[in-house]
């Protein structure tokens, strides 16, 4: 329960007081906007470092954290999917996010090893840099959640689960589209 | 997405009781009781009499026998609570109850110890309630040691053997469910299988819903619970896609008369809110998002709020554009709507938020919009006129 309480209490004392000012950071894109190329300040633990999106790459940045069971659940769906789309442009971030032990998420990343292939960041607690930007200004209260970014704009915010090889494969091909990601999905 | 899910449950669980209660009739029950003989304490009854009336009453325990007294409409789902008089409840102690359906008629417990390992007979209520038990005996048994076990390794924190447990346990609650609905088919003439099947049907009633309902006998449909669902079905016919959404006029934060109707022309998103609830962050930031997608379109955010008055002025300010700003203060209670408005749309405090789109010709194009989910702005562009 614990782990799970500390962002739900967090974010209980925010409904009720200050989410009324949630306004004082920039609104995240919609869906097709563009986004601010500029990755927002993170520890990265693992992989290459991502400091801007750049035009002609496709990232898929995945919101987790150690307490989130559903999280741990996708990565080896993500990790394998990264591993066959690694070397088509396609970059997948996961974004540590909701929790304030940075050693708690090292040693998580370390026992996963090699079933975590891709890009780790930590983002830290409440109020850090991704917070602002990502987490409070796309008003993400549950997670795991998904954003992928093609030509430095939002395409998709979604589960992790909505994900497959062929909705990767419709990014890659430039035909990515919502109705066409879900009729994939529904399959 | 565990919050979401949790949010979007807040939106369903309590589609309004609208209608003001009928003339509801009136059954005497009598509860005797017989426990062991050296027990002294008292007895405490907690039970609805009616569908909104809360009833808690308590009886001495004199040697081991106590007596109640009552009315109810409708037979409901009690819990009969012993209390040794040395003090309340505390932390971790478990308390000794027994729930059963107290219904017109006399009513018996006995138990040669203690309360919570009572045989309760009465009516036909708790019968077909027993008949139930029954049937979920094996499974709850497999069920109870699991899930004391799990609320153990919960309580010491770990998590991991919480986890693995569940996967022991939900195959147990899908089985339990496949014994349930079997139950639920087979019993049309059950007023205990129809309060199991009430709480499958959430939000709008669909065509499913109706035709589930209309399998149940005259009897239990002429119940409270059977006319209250008779109500949400004609709500949700009300409110069907294609008909015209109800007019109604609220005040906006000048204090002057906004309707609805005065909006035809435009696609409105008719929004009742409230910013005290879990997941606000999500709903106000995708509110956002909309308004800036349709900014420069022919359509209009219609928001009624229930907030008191300084909570919605300052939830207003985080709001940009084609906004009207309403309010209907004051307007439902926690499972009823009160003023003319909620009525009209059905609205507790349970059922907000809650979104309609509606077409510039006033007829309902969406219902139940999805309020937090990331796609809402593409779905409401797929349906606006």
């Amino acid at each position: 329960m614990k782990r799970l309480c500390m962002p739900l209490m967090a974010l209980l004392l925010l409904a009720m007081s200050t989410s009324l000012s949630a306004q004082q950071f920039a609104d995240f894109p919609d869906i097709g906007d563009d986004i601010i190329p500029e990755y927002p300040n993170v520890e990265w633990i693992k992989g290459t470092p991502v400091k801007a999106f750049e035009k002609d790459k496709i990232y898929i940045v995945e919101l987790w954290a150690t307490w989130c069971k559903p999280c741990i659940a996708a990565m080896p769906h993500l990790n394998a999917m990264h591993l066959r789309f690694k070397d088509k442009n396609v970059v997948f971030i996961g974004q540590d996010v909701m929790e304030s032990d940075r050693s708690k998420v090292d040693a998580f990343v370390k026992e996963m090893g090699d079933g975590l292939s891709y890009t780790i960041a930590y983002s830290g607690p409440e109020g850090s840099d991704f917070d602002k930007k990502w987490v409070k200004a796309a008003g993400v209260t549950g997670i795991p959640q998904t954003f992928i970014i093609q030509n430095n704009k939002l395409v998709w915010q979604t589960h992790p689960s909505n994900l497959n090889d062929e909705v990767i494969q419709l990014l890659v091909d430039g035909k990515f589209t919502i109705d066409a990601a879900k009729a994939l999905i529904k399959k | 997405m565990i919050l979401k899910t949790l949010f979007k449950c807040s939106l369903c669980v309590g589609m309004a009781t609208a209608l003001s209660a009928p003339a509801f009739s009136q059954h005497k029950f009598t509860i005797n009781g017989q426990l062991a003989k050296d027990i002294q304490g008292k007895v405490i009854l907690q039970y609805n009499s009616h569908p909104n009336t809360y009833v808690r009453d308590s009886a001495i325990v004199r040697n081991g026998a106590f007596s109640l007294q009552g009315e109810v409409g409708d037979p409901y789902f009690a819990s009969l609570q012993f209390s040794d008089n040395k003090g309340g409840p505390k932390m971790g102690r478990v308390s000794d109850y027994k729930g059963f359906f107290v219904e017109g008629g006399t009513i018996k417990i006995v138990s040669a110890d203690s309360i919570g390992n009572a045989a309760v007979t009465g009516g036909k209520g708790q019968a077909d309630y027993l008949h139930r038990v029954a049937l979920l005996k094996t499974l709850n048994d497999q069920y109870r040691p699991l899930a004391e076990q799990q609320a153990k390794m919960r309580m010491e924190r770990n998590m991991e053997a919480a986890e693995a447990l569940q996967k022991q346990i939900a195959p147990i609650l899908a089985q339990q469910e496949k014994i349930d609905s079997a139950w639920i088919a087979a019993s049309p003439d059950s007023y205990a299988a129809f309060l199991l099947w009430i709480k499958t049907q959430r939000g709008f009633i669909e065509d499913e819903g109706i035709k589930g309902f209309n399998r149940y006998s005259a009897a239990v449909r002429n119940t409270e619970q059977g006319k209250l669902f008779a109500e949400r079905i004609q709500l949700s016919k009300k409110l069907a896609i294609g008909n015209v959404a109800p007019d109604f006029t609220v005040k906006d934060s000048l204090g002057n008369p906004v309707t609805l109707s005065s909006l035809k022309g435009k696609n409105v998103m008719l929004l009742f809110w409230i910013s005290n609830v879990f997941g606000f962050d999500s709903f106000a930031v995708n509110m956002r998002k909309v308004s800036k997608r349709f900014k420069d379109k022919n359509f209009v955010i219609l928001g009624v709020s229930y907030d008191e008055d300084s909570r919605w002025r300052e939830a207003m300010k985080a709001t940009t554009y084609n906004w009207v700003h309403t309010t209907d203060v004051g307007g439902i209670g926690n499972k009823e709507a009160i003023s003319k408005t909620a009525k009209a749309y059905g609205l507790s405090l349970g059922a907000v938020p809650q979104g309609f789109l509606i077409g510039p010709d006033g007829k309902i194009l969406m219902r139940r919009l999805a309020l937090t989910d990331a796609e809402l702005g593409l779905e409401l562009e797929k349906a606006v006129k």
